[in-house]
C-alpha cells in the first residue's frame, strides 16, 4: 500500500514538474473588480500598451514591479515573451516618439497588493504568498 | 534596232531643277527622313519626361527631409526638456531634504521610467549617493571628471559596449562640497524614432555636438557614436535653412539637413541616401527609355512597311511607264522605218536630207544623193514568188548598208527602189568609189528558195549643191540619172547631167 502511494505521489510530482518554474506567480486584481479571466494576447497588449481597452471591461491600468524583481523577469518571460533588451527598445521608441509610457513600476509584490486594494481598475502580478481575500486571481487563457 | 531612230525628242531644261524635289519624294529618302524625325521627337520627349521626373524626386527629397527634420527636432527638444526638468526637480527636492530624495520622487511617480532612464545623486568624489538603479550600472570614473560649472552638462561614455548619454546639473544647495544630479540614458534612445519607411535603409539620424562629433547616429539598424561627421561650418548650417546639402559619410551620399537645437549644445542631423531615393526614379526613368525604344521601333517598322509598299508601287508604275515608252518608241520606229528591211523610210530619209541641207547652209562642201533600182527585180519576184522577192530585198538592204561608210544613210523608198545619202562628198571620184562598192556588192549571187540567182543595180547620182539645192530637186535629178543608167545598159551608175534631163523627157 505504501509502495503504491509513493508511486502516486511520484506521478503527481512528475506531472507538476513542467510548471514548477512559473508556479509562484499569479495575475491578480482587486476582489471588487469585474475582471476574472483575460486572454494572453490581451495581457500582452495591456503591458506593451497597444492602447486597446479590453472589450466590456473599460480601461485597466497595468502595474509593473521593479526591474530587478524576480516577479517581473518571470512575468515578462512567461506572458509577454520579450527579452529586457527588446522591451527597452520597444519603450525607448514609444517614449521618444511620445506615443506611450511604460506601466508604473512598484517596488515589490507588497506594494502592488496595496495599490490593487485601493484601485479596482488596476491589474498586477504578485508572488502567490501575498494573496489574500481582498484580491482575485485572474485566469490567463 | 537601227540606231537612227527618228527625230530627237525635246529635252526639258527644267528637268535637272526638278530632280531635287523628285529625289526628296523618293520613298527611301522620304520615309527614312520621317522615321528619323519621329525617333528624334520620341527620344527628346522621353528625355524631357526623365529630367522632369528627376526634378520631382529632388523636390520630394527636400520636402520629405525637412518634414522628418521638423518632427525629429521637436521630439529631441521635448526629450531634452523633460530630462532637464527632471534634473531641476531633483535639485529642488534635494534642497528641501537631506536624504531619500530619489525615493520620495519615485514614490510619487515623478521620475521618468526607470526602464530607460537612471537618475542618480553624486557627491564630489564621484560616489553615487542615491540612484534609481541599485546595481553598479554606472561607471564611477565618469563622474569624477564632471566640471564644476553651472548649467546643463552633456557627456557621453560607453557602458557594456553601449553608448550612454549623461546629463548632469550641479546641485544648487550643496553646502560643503559640490554634488551633482545626473540622468543617464542609452544614447540609442535619441535615435529610436528612426523610421525606415521614411528614411530608408541608408538614411541618417544623428545627434552631434558643437565639434560635429556624433553623440549617437543611426543608419538603418546600425548605430554609430564618437565619429566626426564632415559638415559645413556652423554659420553655413544656420544660413542654409531647410535646403539640404550633400554629405558623404561612411561611403554613402546623402541629402542632409542640420539643425542646431535651441538652448542645447547639440544639433540634429537628418540625412536621406540619394541613391536610395533615386532608385525609385531610376526604375521610372528606365521605363521611359524602354517605352521610347519600343515606340521608336514600332514607328520605324511602320515607316519601313510604308516605304516598302511605296517602293513596290513606284516600281510597278515604272514598269508601266517603261512599257508605254517602249511602245511609243516602237510606234515611232514604225513611222520612220520600212518594216521589211528595217531601213529608214521615205519620210525619215527626206527629214535627214533636209537636216543635212540645213547643216550645210553657208558652208563649203556638199553631199551626194544616190537613187538605186534593182535590175530585173520584177522577173525574180514573178518567177520565184513574193517571199523570195522580200528575202532578196532584205539581203540586198544588208549588202547596201555594209557597202557604204558609217556616216552614210541607206533608205528604202518602196518596191525595189533605194536611196542613199553620202555625206561630206565634193569630188565625183569619192562617189564612184562608193558606187563601185555598191555594184560589186550586188554582183555576188543570192541564194533564194534553194536557187542561186544573179542581180544587178542601176544607180543615179545627184550632187548637192551643183545639181539641186533642195530635197525635191535632188531626188528628181537622181531619179533621172538612174533612168540614164538603166538606158545605158543597167548594172552601172550615172551622174546627173543636163542631157539626162533631155533623155528623161
Amino acid at each position: 500500500m505504501a509502495k503504491r502511494l509513493s508511486r502516486f505521489y511520484c506521478c503527481v510530482l512528475l506531472s507538476l514538474l513542467p510548471c514548477t518554474g512559473f508556479a509562484d506567480l499569479v495575475v491578480v486584481v482587486s476582489a471588487d473588480a469585474a475582471l476574472s479571466r483575460i486572454q494572453r494576447q490581451e495581457l500582452k497588449d495591456l503591458y506593451l500598451e497597444s492602447r486597446t481597452p479590453l472589450p466590456g471591461q473599460g480601461r485597466i491600468t497595468p502595474l509593473d514591479q521593479s526591474e530587478r524583481s524576480r516577479e517581473r523577469s518571470e512575468f515578462y518571460q512567461r506572458y509577454i515573451e520579450k527579452t529586457p533588451a527588446q522591451l527597452r527598445t520597444h519603450w525607448a521608441r514609444l517614449i521618444f516618439t511620445g506615443r506611450g509610457q511604460p506601466p508604473q513600476a512598484l517596488a515589490n509584490s507588497q506594494a502592488v497588493v496595496e495599490r490593487l486594494i485601493r484601485d479596482p481598475n488596476a491589474l498586477g502580478y504578485i508572488d502567490p504568498q501575498f494573496l489574500d481575500e481582498r484580491l482575485k486571481v485572474v485566469t490567463v487563457e | 534596232m537601227n540606231k537612227l531612230r527618228g527625230p530627237e525628242l525635246w529635252r526639258d531644261p527644267l528637268l535637272s531643277m526638278r530632280l531635287w524635289r523628285h529625289r526628296l519624294a523618293e520613298p527611301l529618302v522620304l520615309f527614312s527622313t520621317i522615321g528619323l524625325l519621329m525617333v528624334l521627337i520620341i527620344f527628346s520627349s522621353a528625355y524631357f519626361l526623365v529630367s522632369r521626373e528627376q526634378e520631382a524626386v529632388k523636390r520630394q527629397i527636400e520636402l520629405s527631409i525637412s518634414d522628418i527634420a521638423d518632427t525629429y527636432e521637436a521630439r529631441v527638444l521635448r526629450s531634452l526638456r523633460e530630462i532637464d526638468a527632471t534634473l531641476k526637480l531633483v535639485d529642488f527636492v534635494a534642497s528641501q531634504q537631506r536624504s531619500g530624495v530619489i525615493e520620495t520622487l519615485h514614490e510619487r511617480n515623478l521620475l521618468p521610467p526607470e526602464l530607460i532612464f537612471t537618475v542618480s545623486l553624486i557627491d564630489s568624489q564621484g560616489v553615487i549617493k542615491e540612484s534609481t538603479a541599485t546595481q553598479q550600472a554606472i561607471q564611477e570614473g565618469a563622474f569624477a571628471s564632471l566640471p564644476q560649472v553651472p548649467g546643463l552638462l552633456v557627456e557621453a561614455f560607453l557602458l557594456e559596449g553601449r553608448q550612454q548619454l549623461l546629463f548632469a546639473r550641479m546641485l544648487s544647495d550643496s553646502q560643503e562640497s559640490p554634488a551633482w544630479v545626473t540622468l543617464t540614458v542609452g544614447a540609442d534612445y535619441f535615435v529610436s524614432g528612426y523610421d525606415a519607411d521614411a528614411l530608408g535603409e541608408q538614411g541618417l539620424l544623428a545627434l552631434v555636438d558643437a565639434s560635429n562629433m556624433t553623440r549617437i547616429g543611426r543608419s538603418g539598424s546600425q548605430l554609430y557614436s564618437s565619429i566626426v561627421i564632415d559638415l559645413p561650418a556652423h554659420d553655413e548650417i544656420l544660413n542654409s535653412g531647410d535646403t539640404p546639402f550633400l554629405t558623404n559619410w561612411l561611403g554613402v551620399e546623402r541629402a542632409t539637413v542640420v539643425r542646431p537645437l535651441y538652448l542645447f549644445p547639440l544639433s540634429i542631423v537628418v540625412g536621406i541616401s540619394v541613391d536610395e531615393w533615386l532608385a525609385g526614379a531610376t526604375q521610372i526613368t528606365r521605363r521611359y527609355w524602354q517605352r521610347a525604344a519600343v515606340v521608336s521601333a514600332l514607328a520605324l517598322l511602320i515607316m519601313g512597311l510604308l516605304a516598302r509598299l511605296s517602293i513596290q508601287l513606284q516600281r510597278e508604275r515604272q514598269l508601266v511607264t517603261d512599257e508605254r515608252l517602249r511602245h511609243t518608241q516602237y510606234i515611232e520606229h514604225l513611222a520612220f522605218h520600212d518594216t521589211l528591211t528595217n531601213l529608214p523610210n521615205r519620210a525619215y530619209f527626206s527629214y535627214l536630207v533636209n537636216q543635212t541641207i540645213h547643216q550645210q547652209d553657208g558652208q563649203e562642201g556638199g553631199f551626194a544623193l544616190l537613187f538605186l533600182d534593182l535590175d530585173h527585180f520584177k522577173q525574180i519576184n514573178d518567177s520565184l514568188g513574193h517571199d523570195a522577192g522580200d528575202q532578196l530585198l532584205q539581203v540586198a538592204a544588208k549588202r547596201l548598208v555594209s557597202a557604204v561608210r558609217e556616216q552614210d544613210v541607206v533608205a528604202r523608198l518602196g518596191g525595189d527602189e533605194f536611196v542613199i545619202l553620202l555625206k561630206n562628198v565634193t569630188q565625183r571620184e569619192q562617189v564612184t568609189r562608193v558606187t563601185d562598192h555598191l555594184i560589186a556588192a550586188m554582183q555576188s549571187p543570192f541564194a533564194l528558195a534553194g536557187e542561186s540567182c544573179q542581180i544587178s543595180v542601176s544607180i543615179g547620182v545627184a550632187l548637192f549643191p551643183t545639181d539641186g539645192e533642195n530635197e525635191k530637186s535632188l531626188m528628181k535629178c537622181a531619179d533621172m540619172a538612174m533612168y540614164q543608167a538603166k538606158k545605158a545598159g543597167k548594172n552601172g551608175m550615172c551622174f546627173y547631167t543636163e542631157s539626162a534631163l533631155e533623155n528623161y523627157k
